[in-house]
């Protein structure tokens, strides 16, 4: 009897433990987040010092300065805090589609498709003198982003490997940026001259009103998948013991694929393709957090993505200043060795 | 009769093309019934439909007298567990947090597990003996205690019927016994439970039933018993070298050709040792003089074309004594694998002076 008791009292212990773990890497993370977002709005072109920021802050301040940090700066940063950790979920949610840590909105061609399909949008819309509203974009990229999960889905029914899903995905993005480029360089129009830079991936040219969209998308996708993460958590488990516990694969699975395409359809919408944010975010918090649990890593990969994009931003505006980098050149400098170790470790493991 | 587990007229297969057609079975609670067959007979398949995890061609599957199709996932589960070949890939969970998910049926939309939910958790540890391993990654236990594990998952489901698709397969001895022991426990406590076997000698040892599955129909649906008689098994398998010896529950190879090299003198199963090593390093051997009924009669008749028996519970006659000394006088050596000799083995005793007298070395190999 008293084994028992101390037995029960250890297991608490236990439990408690991973939850305080989870506690202190959430706080670190909001901590992060906290930093990053102020340094993202004290730094920039325009220098300003951290007295009248504080004074633009509180609502006073001159109006230039106002101006840049209320209009520029903090959509900017607000966005990329809210597409980053759209991004990682994203990518959670297809990683656990695919069974494999490697499938991303980026690698397997999805973000392409979006981009090409917002891309013909824009084109098509502006071409004939009709305004564009972020909905539109959206619904464009999400429809992309479908077409190229249906051909994915198409490739995985008929062949049993992920390497071959992952070069599938990376040429269907090839194919969709070269259309991309084609539809661009000819699409002889002044206001498309902001599309380039869109289509290599930015932050840039947020609008307070982007930024209520992209809320409004991403929470709402944030709180589904949350919701999700008990039938996630039996489909790690592989098909037939998710069904063997009662999981409706059917539903789950589409919601998977619609959830993960909603989310990567927004960031391309307003950003662009970002390159491995959706793998690379993931397998940290994972490897952070000891612990495969999806309630847990969900807001972790929210948390890690905003960190991990507000960081990348930061290096792209600034550390060229006044030349600014493409976003998705910082986020592979650091998000791609990330995939190459964790294909090692995993190569590793099997062996 | 009430059954739990009912099929009528069932067809199984993958697509709309049938594979093993008119399955009619049906298993009551508590009950045992198990599927064997030669590997690709569609054993797999026949459990995925019942289990609801592959779609059937046609017919009907009653679970708890209602058909399957019309049964929401969830309230299936309830009822039925099903544990697949498929292996668990998953990092960074303990076999605790394994078997927590079979309470995933009962729990609320985000799983948490409640005071009696986290009993009847450690209750299924403890009845697998997989306790002391609940904090350990799943991923680095052995597959002996994997399957343990995913059993406690089966049963902290709370079904009325498990299904398992070879459930000891890969697993050591001590585990496939272990296994069967579990899912006899579940079956005393009126879980009706449905699998495949590969291990014959285990069918027998926990079966009511059983279905034997072959070229694409049910060759046979009967009691346990009734299939292991004759050479069915044989027939089943296609064994064409070799046999398995349903008296005995034993695997035999082919018999060793050639003239005889070493007589031995068994009984009272003393030979099954000696017999199995001969048979290994390919020396042709005889045996007698055994009586019908002696375990050594058994095993030597599978393993040699030169065995001298008289009937059982009788005194050899002289004429199988002279029967087993000309097979005697062409060997090279004899083995006497018995110490004891009393009134039924007194031509054997004979035997072993006469071999002396012509020469032949005598070797005992008692134990």
């Amino acid at each position: 009897m008293k084994k028992d008791e101390l037995e029960e009292k250890t297991i608490l212990k236990k439990n408690d433990k991973s939850v305080r773990n989870s506690m202190i890497y959430y706080g670190i993370l909001v901590m992060l987040l906290i930093i990053l977002f102020g340094l993202n709005i004290y730094m920039g072109s325009a220098k300003i010092k951290i007295a009248d920021l504080i004074d633009v802050l509180m609502g006073k301040g001159n109006t230039l300065q106002s101006k840049i940090v209320w209009n520029i700066r903090i959509p900017r940063a607000l966005a990329a805090l809210l597409l980053g950790g759209a991004l990682s979920i994203s990518g959670y949610l297809l990683q656990t589609f695919f069974s494999n840590p490697i499938a991303g909105p980026f690698v397997l061609g999805i973000s392409h498709a979006a981009k090409l399909a917002v891309a013909l949008v824009m084109i098509l819309m502006l071409g004939h003198g009709f305004a564009i509203d972020s909905w539109m974009l959206i619904t464009a990229a999400f429809v992309g982003a479908m077409v190229a999960i249906g051909f994915i889905l198409i490739v995985s029914g008929k062949v049993n490997s992920m390497s071959i899903l992952v070069i599938c995905g990376v040429m269907i993005g090839y194919i969709c940026s070269a259309i991309t480029d084609f539809v661009v360089t000819f699409a002889d129009d002044s206001n498309i001259v902001n599309l380039h830079n869109w289509s290599l991936g930015s932050f840039s040219g947020m609008t307070m009103d982007n930024v209520k969209i992209i809320l409004i998308a991403v929470v709402s996708g944030l709180l589904v998948s949350v919701f999700l993460s008990k039938p996630i958590r039996a489909y790690q488990l592989g098909e037939s013991q998710a069904k063997s516990l009662g999981v409706n694969i059917k539903l789950f699975r589409a919601s998977l694929v619609i959830l993960s395409g909603i989310l990567s359809a927004t960031v391309t919408a307003f950003a662009g393709p970002i390159s491995f944010v959706g793998i690379a975010v993931p397998h940290m918090i994972r490897n952070l957090f000891k612990t495969s649990k999806p309630e847990r890593i969900i807001p972790g990969c929210f948390l890690g993505g905003g960190v991990f994009c507000l960081l990348c931003d930061l290096i792209a505006r600034t550390v060229f200043a006044p030349t600014e980098l493409s976003i998705s050149s910082v986020t592979s400098l650091f998000g791609a060795p990330v995939v190459i170790v964790m294909m090692i470790q995993r190569q590793r493991k099997r062996s | 009769m009430e059954f739990f587990l009912e099929t009528k007229e069932l067809s199984v297969g993958y697509g709309k093309k049938p594979l093993i057609e008119k399955i009619n079975i049906s298993v009551e609670k508590g009950e045992i019934l198990t599927v064997i067959g030669p590997n690709g007979a569609g054993k797999s398949t026949i459990l995925k439909s019942i289990a609801k995890q592959l779609k059937k061609v046609s017919g009907e599957v009653f679970v708890d007298s209602e058909e399957i199709e019309k049964i929401k996932e969830k309230e299936l589960a309830k009822k039925l567990a099903f544990v697949s070949t498929d292996k668990i890939h998953q990092d960074m969970m303990s076999c605790e947090e394994v078997v927590c998910m079979g309470r995933y049926p009962h729990t609320g939309r985000f799983g948490h597990l409640s005071a009696k939910d986290k009993e009847k958790v450690k209750s299924a540890l403890q009845l697998v003996d997989a306790i002391d391993i609940r904090y350990n990654d799943y991923m680095k236990v052995s597959d002996g205690q994997k399957q343990k594990v995913r059993i406690a998952m089966a049963i902290c489901q709370e079904p009325d019927l498990i299904i398992l698709d070879e459930p000891t397969s890969f697993l050591d001895i001590k585990h496939k016994i272990e296994v069967l022991e579990i899912l006899k426990n579940m079956a005393r406590t009126q879980t009706s439970v449905v699998m495949s076997l590969h291990e014959l000698e285990l069918v027998r040892l926990i079966s009511d039933k059983v279905l034997c599955v072959d070229g694409g129909k049910i060759v046979r649906y009967a009691k346990c018993e009734e299939v292991f008689q004759g050479d069915f098994i044989d027939t089943l398998y296609h064994v064409k070298s070799g046999s398995f010896n349903s008296k005995i529950s034993t695997v035999f190879m082919k018999k060793q050709e050639g003239v005889p090299k070493v007589f031995v003198i068994a009984g009272n199963g003393t030979g099954v040792s000696v017999f199995h090593q001969l048979s290994q390093q390919g020396i042709p051997f005889a045996a007698g003089i055994l009586q019908e009924n002696d375990l050594d009669a058994y095993f030597a008749k599978q393993m040699t074309d030169y065995v001298v028996c008289c009937p059982a519970f009788e005194c050899a006659t002289q004429k199988e004594g002279e029967k087993a000394m000309e097979l005697l006088r062409q060997c090279e050596k004899v083995i006497v694998t018995t110490p004891l000799f009393g009134t039924t083995n007194r031509e054997n005793e004979k035997m072993i002076l006469e071999a002396g007298k012509i020469g032949l070395k005598v070797e005992y190999v008692t134990s």
